[in-house]
Parts: C-alpha cells; sequence; structure tokens
C-alpha cells in the first residue's frame, strides 16, 4: 500500500510540474464552458447537454489516455521505473499509483462538467461522476497498455493521440451520423451518462466491458513485456 | 557477503562473461576494473537481478530492501525537486522523510533540495543519484562508475562519502575504469577484460606481484601488461 501511495504523490507532483499535461486537463471543460454559455445559447433546437458531453467524451477519451501512455512510457525511458521496481515496487502497486491520479482528474474535471448543468439533481450528478469515473478507468487501462507497448515516450504520445483522437472525436460525429453512432455504440465513450437516464444500466454495463477487455489485453501486453 | 562462481552469459553470439568468480566480503570496498564493454555493468545487472545469467550463480545475502544502488542512468525524475525524488523512495522504503534532507546533506546538496532534476549539473544528478542509493543505509551499495565525467574535486568528496559509508559497515561494490580511484578506494579489485577476470586481489599486492610500484602503485600498467589494452 505505502509503495502505492508514494507513486500516487510523485504522480500527482509530476502532473502539477507538467504544463503540456496540465493544460489539457483545462481545455476541454473551458471549451465546454465556452461553446455552452456562448454559442450553444444562441444555435436553436441545441441542448445544453450537447457540448459539455461532447467535451466531457472528449476529454476522457483523450486527455486521460496520452497522459498515463507518456507518463508510463516515459518511466521506462529514462529508467525510472528500473529503480521503482529495483526498490520492491510491482507492476500492480505502480499502476495503481498512476491510476489513482488520473481516477482523481476524472473526478474533479467530471465536476467542472456537472457544475455547467446546474438543473440536474444530486443522484443525477452522481451518476455522470460514476460513468466518467469508470470511463477514466477504461482509458487509463488503455494508457498503460500504450505506454507498455510502445517503443519510446515518442511513440506513445503519437499513438495515445491517434486512439485518444479516434475514441474521443467519434461520439461527436456520431451525433451527426447514425451508422457512426451505431458502431460507436460498444464503445465506452459513447456511454456516458449526460441526459440519457432511462438506459444507464446497458450504458454502464458496456463501459464495465470495456473496462474488461481492457483488462485483459492490459495483463497480455504486460506478461509480453515481462517475458 | 557476495559470492559470484562461474558465471557466463552471452547475448546472441556474443559473450560478455566466461567463468567469472570472485568472492567479496562484508564491510569490503570491492572494485571491478575493466574498460568499457568489458562486461561491467552486466555483471551489476546479474547481482541485482535485472538479467540472469546463462550459467554459473550470484550470490548476495541481502533482500532487495537492503541494496542501494546507484546504476549508468540516473533514472531521477526531471520535473521533481531534489527532496521530492528521494522522499519518493523514502515513503516506498517506509523510513522517515527527514531522511531525505539527511542524505542530502550527506552529498553536499541541501542547498539544492527544492530545486529541479532538470536545472542539475551532471555532477550534481550523480549525487543525487548516490543520495537515493544511501537514503535507507543499504548494507549492500552497487556503484556503477560512481564518478565518471566528474570534475577531480566533486570526484573526491564521493570517495569520502563511499569510505565514510564502509568505515559505518555497508559493503559496496563498485565498477570503474579508473585505475587511481581503484587503488586510492578499493580493499580488493578484479581486472575485468572481455568478460573474464584476469587477475584480482588486493590493489597494492597484484602492483607489487607485477613490478608495477614505481613511484605510485600502477594497475593501469598491470592491465597493460595483462591483457596488452590500454583503459
Amino acid at each position: 500500500m505505502r509503495s502505492t501511495v508514494a507513486i500516487f504523490i510523485k504522480q500527482l507532483q509530476d502532473t502539477f510540474k507538467n504544463m503540456a499535461v496540465l493544460v489539457q486537463f483545462f481545455v476541454f471543460p473551458g471549451m465546454a464552458f465556452i461553446m455552452t454559455r456562448f454559442v450553444g445559447v444562441e444555435m436553436e433546437g441545441m441542448s445544453d447537454e450537447f457540448f459539455i458531453s461532447m467535451f466531457a467524451s472528449m476529454f476522457i477519451g483523450m486527455t486521460l489516455i496520452s497522459s498515463p501512455a507518456v507518463a508510463i512510457a516515459e518511466d521506462r525511458d529514462n529508467n525510472s521505473l528500473r529503480f521503482l521496481m529495483m526498490s520492491g515496487v510491482k507492476s500492480h502497486q505502480y499502476l495503481m499509483g498512476i491510476s489513482g491520479v488520473y481516477m482523481l482528474c476524472a473526478l474533479l474535471i467530471g465536476g467542472m462538467f456537472t457544475a455547467m448543468m446546474p438543473e440536474l439533481l444530486l443522484s443525477q450528478r452522481l451518476i455522470i461522476l460514476a460513468s466518467l469515473m469508470l470511463g477514466g478507468v477504461a482509458s487509463t487501462l488503455l494508457g498503460a497498455i500504450i505506454g507498455l507497448l510502445s517503443k519510446n515516450g515518442q511513440a506513445a504520445t503519437s499513438i495515445g493521440t491517434a486512439v485518444g483522437m479516434f475514441l474521443g472525436f467519434g461520439p461527436m460525429i456520431g451525433m451527426f451520423n447514425e451508422r457512426v453512432r451505431r458502431i460507436f455504440s460498444i464503445f465506452y465513450t459513447q456511454n456516458f451518462i449526460f441526459d440519457d437516464f432511462d438506459n444507464i444500466t446497458r450504458r454502464l454495463i458496456v463501459i464495465l466491458v470495456n473496462i474488461a477487455v481492457l483488462m485483459i489485453v492490459f495483463m497480455f501486453a504486460y506478461g509480453k513485456k515481462r517475458d | 557477503m557476495i559470492k559470484v562462481k562461474q558465471i557466463e552469459k552471452s547475448f546472441g553470439s556474443q559473450k560478455v562473461l566466461s567463468g567469472v568468480n570472485f568472492e567479496v566480503k562484508d564491510k569490503e570496498i570491492f572494485g571491478l576494473l575493466g574498460p568499457s564493454g568489458a562486461g561491467k555493468t552486466t555483471l551489476i545487472n546479474i547481482l541485482t537481478n535485472q538479467i540472469s545469467p546463462d550459467a554459473g550463480s550470484a550470490d548476495v545475502l541481502v533482500t532487495a530492501f537492503e541494496t542501494g544502488l546507484m546504476l549508468d542512468e540516473d533514472g531521477l525524475y526531471m520535473r521533481l525537486s531534489c527532496l521530492e525524488n528521494l522522499n519518493l523512495f523514502a515513503r516506498i522504503y517506509g523510513i522517515n522523510l527527514s531522511k531525505s534532507m539527511e542524505a542530502l546533506k550527506n552529498v553536499g546538496l541541501e542547498s539544492s533540495a527544492k530545486k529541479a532534476v532538470s536545472s542539475l549539473s551532471k555532477g550534481m544528478r550523480q549525487r543525487l543519484a548516490l543520495a537515493r542509493a544511501i537514503l535507507h543505509a543499504p548494507k549492500v551499495l552497487f556503484l556503477d562508475e560512481p564518478t565518471s565525467g566528474l570534475d577531480p574535486r566533486t570526484a573526491q568528496g564521493i570517495h569520502e562519502l563511499i569510505e565514510g559509508l564502509r568505515d559505518k559497515g555497508a559493503t559496496i561494490f563498485l565498477t570503474t575504469h579508473n585505475m587511481d580511484e581503484a587503488v586510492k578506494l578499493c580493499d580488493k579489485v578484479a581486472l575485468l577484460h572481455k568478460g573474464q577476470i584476469v587477475e584480482s586481489g588486493e590493489p597494492l599486492e597484484i602492483c607489487e606481484r607485477h613490478n608495477s610500484m614505481r613511484t605510485v602503485p600502477d594497475l593501469g600498467a598491470v592491465f597493460i601488461k595483462m591483457t596488452g589494452v590500454d583503459l
């Protein structure tokens, strides 16, 4: 446990000192706020949730994939991971410490998104936050897989960005195209709950299935890397 | 404290270590000497369980927790401060965070405690890596080229620190290609050439055996005599 806490504190300190990552944490809520308040209100038939759900999906699907991917690849590149492992830190403790920071970010930034929807009930806010947190778990796992399998930090950034764009932008395009919407309905980024409170169970199941699949791939990736 | 028997290691078709034997006693500074590519780092990697030998055995009679490491790459977190880097390991080892500042004082970096690692010079980073290695007062210290690329004054400071650690009871295994450093610091040395130990023993005894005492003990001359290769 103390190793997980140590990694968590280290990652939190490192994240706050990394402007490139920090900017990503605020750009999506910022964009959602601007678009909702200054653009959305002038567009007829546009719901308040449109930009919020779009940018929240982008945040979870893009930032929370690329950030852990780069963090893990960086630790591997500069040999920090080697020292951690030789100090007795186990892989699951390392992953939990790193993921914990991004879970916290998903919670805080998710809170910012829900704060933009003042008409929501407390229970609805909690459901949104829970779906975003679970999405954060899926994204962090995916980021860790990319970080483990990439050759170096640069490759992790490129792959993380590409995968993040696919998963982050897909749901937005799906808003305008039925076929894309159907395809992306199997991915967790299209199943965050913002307004469709009648289908909570189905959406949560899709996110949980995504997490289960990613967990299996992560274990495979870690095993392959260890061999 | 460290027992190495008949170690063999190859990478592909290249044989890196062949029939390596030696023993390091408790509270001893043992130097493994040899030019770049002799197999020193591979041997440290085997002793620290990072890679396995193809044959033979390497026994370090302490737990991973009782081992301190300073390797060829420092593995420090560039954006974090010196103190934050050490605090990370203090938390992992479960020791008081005040030990981090103590370790920084020991390597003369207390005034740079809050500086980001990225702003430090190479010598300062090396001292910080040493501070991390000694943070938890390990029983065995592995130091891979601890003074390479450092100015003489900084190197002297590190020598004094290593001797101080030995006096406090630590066993130290270091690699170097600096023969003067080896003569000055080490209780015992082994000369490694192309993956084989060509000579071992106390530095002065080796120099006497090969008539290389002249004005000062000259392990470099012994190495040339044994291998035909200059360091």
